[in-house]
């Protein structure tokens, strides 16, 4: 397993799309918060309240990881398109006929995936955190240790969700064994999963039966791209939000890795 | 001798079609195994199955005595170099990285194997050139394939028409290193090809395939006595002369032609002609061809009554 790790990780750095992704994660860093400074240029915090618009670094640094939209949409697709080269190449071959087993190399697969989408995701975040506190102030209020705990807290959170898009992307590959279709079903999945976190949260405003409201937002609670909004979006968590964290993410990558290993392990290859 | 591969009733099915169909073939340590089959007779779906890239639909086999069912087949794949139909290699990278990786997968010091099997097949000048594989020749990839495989030093190499793409002196070169590499490390080849007369050169055993059956297994020097020579004797009794010669060798395959009789197969070309002078049956005309294994192999394909 640490040879095959070893070899996953080496062949992403060697990957140019890797470095184009790294690029297009700075640019996005860059320039969310400049578009921000020059849209809010010459309000005050309090004129920004008004308006409805919460404009600070933790903001910035918390959507940097939403997953529907952005860089958050991009990094996933284009690891995709890396992870997919494998079976591309046909070099997955080389690892089955070195004598390893089909779940250690999807194994392998789904941590260099995940690890190497939530260090991007991560620089990315912390570049857009660095980049918006040239303008605006962390938060409101002081940075208390409190404060840092709920960073912490949300990181650990972000990290779940993002297990979520690892299987999603792991599962989509070996099961599509295509970059094209690998690439066109994850964008497909984001859109309807971002489209029906829209529709729910509309629904929800507009449901006035009680039994239906709940339902509603059992749905919405239940979506892990609605709970990947809703990190770092206050300061303090409920049990009951962290729960739904956990289960929104944890329960379908877990079945989403499931089924990849299952697909794999069954599969024929070329 | 013991056997490296063992297939016993392999079967591979996709959806209502036998693409493999209870194959039984056996190579022996030490073989050159030359699989010959028409395009989708099933020479890639048999490599495919035994180097783990798709299951049996029934059936199995052994490697190097270990089942294909046992746990220990992925270790025992580790003694397993292959090309399945392409080389396996990242086209973005050089051949060097490309080798590297693969030595950091089988567990190998990539410093000074990588040299020694890039100069083995004849790529030392791309050593040190950051050149990437997609930019290579069909000929110079198929060579880096080969390299590939070489690096684990294993003792069985699987070789899926391994001349395509070659020039004749790289078919030349790829020929010497695997006669060599069989004669100085001892290591066993299944090698498919479509190039018989190629194969003919290097193979010590010769398994005959089609649609999906395995037609026979026969060994370099059975092929050579069943087919090495084919002698055409017209005479003016050709029925008569069917019969003397089916007795006189009976180890030889004697059939009526034309005006005459084929014999398949060694025969002492005095003694026979002296026993038709003494059977007072008059010669009108004597032909010996020397056959290989492209005719063999199309008499066989082609509805012929040999073997």
């Amino acid at each position: 397993m640490g040879n095959l790790l070893a070899t996953d990780f080496r062949r992403v750095f060697k990957d140019k799309l890797f470095w184009i992704t790294a690029i297009l994660g700075v640019v996005f860093a860059l320039i969310t918060p400049l578009l921000y400074a020059v849209l809010f240029h010459g309000l005050d915090q309090e004129m920004m309240t008004l308006m409805g618009v919460t404009v600070d670094a933790k903001s910035q640094f918390f959507t940097a990881f939403h997953f529907g939209d952005n860089f958050g949409l991009v990094a996933p697709v284009l690891m995709a398109i890396v992870i997919c080269k494998d079976f591309s190449y046909g070099t997955v071959r080389n690892k089955i006929i070195g004598g390893y087993s089909r779940t250690s190399i999807f194994g392998a697969m789904f941590i260099t995936c995940g690890a190497t989408v939530f260090l991007l995701m991560l620089c990315h975040a912390l570049l857009s955190l660095g980049c918006s506190l040239l303008f605006f102030p962390y938060q409101q209020g002081d940075f208390t240790i409190g404060d840092f705990g709920y960073l912490v807290t949300s990181l650990g959170l972000e990290l779940l969700c993002y297990l979520f898009v690892t299987a999603l992307v792991c599962c989509l590959c070996v099961t599509m064994k295509n970059v094209g279709l690998t690439v066109v079903v994850y964008v497909a999945v984001a859109f309807l999963m971002t489209l029906l976190v829209s529709v729910l949260q509309i629904a929800s405003a507009l449901v006035e039966n009680e039994t239906l409201s709940k339902i509603v937002e059992f749905l919405c609670q239940f979506n892990v791209y609605y709970q990947v909004g809703q990190i770092g979006s206050s300061d303090t968590y409920t049990a009951k939000q962290i729960i739904s964290v956990v289960l929104s993410s944890v329960v379908p990558a877990v079945a989403l890795g499931g089924l990849g290993l299952f697909c794999f392990r069954k599969k024929d290859l070329k | 001798m013991p056997y490296v591969l063992q297939t016993h009733n392999l079967s591979k099915k996709y959806k209502r079609q036998y693409a493999v169909d209870q194959v039984n073939m056996n190579i022996e340590k030490g073989d050159i195994y030359g699989f010959v089959g028409e395009n989708g007779s099933g020479k890639t779906t048999i490599i495919r199955l035994i180097t783990g890239l798709i299951q049996p639909h029934s059936g199995g086999f052994t490697l190097f005595g270990v089942s294909d069912k046992s746990s220990d087949i992925t270790r025992v794949r580790r003694n397993v170099g292959a090309i399945v139909e392409s080389p396996s290699i990242y086209r973005n990278m050089s051949a060097y990285e490309n080798l590297a990786m693969q030595c950091r997968l089988v567990g190998v010091s990539a410093e000074s194997r990588v040299e020694q099997v890039l100069t083995e097949v004849g790529l030392q000048d791309v050593i040190h050139d950051k050149k990437r594989v997609a930019n290579f020749s069909l000929g110079m990839r198929q060579r880096l394939g080969i390299a590939m495989a070489l690096l684990s030093e294993p003792e069985f190499l699987i070789l899926d028409e391994p001349m395509n793409g070659l020039d004749p002196a790289g078919i030349v070169e790829v020929r010497e290193l695997i006669l060599r590499l069989n004669r100085e490390k001892g290591i066993t080849f299944l090698i498919s090809s479509h190039i018989l007369t190629e194969l003919q050169l290097v193979a010590t055993k010769y398994g005959i395939i089609s649609k999906g059956k395995l037609i026979q297994e026969i060994t370099a020097q059975q092929l050579h006595q069943q087919c090495g020579k084919t002698t055409v004797i017209e005479v003016e009794d050709p029925s008569r002369l069917l019969s003397q010669m089916q007795t006189m060798w009976p180890a030889c395959e004697v059939t009526a032609q034309g005006e005459g009789v084929s014999i398949v197969g060694e025969i002492d070309l005095n003694e026979t002609l002296k026993a038709i002078v003494a059977d007072t049956n008059p010669i009108r005309r004597v032909q010996c061809t020397e056959g290989g294994v492209e005719e063999y192999y199309l008499s066989l394909i082609g509805g012929g009554n040999r073997g």
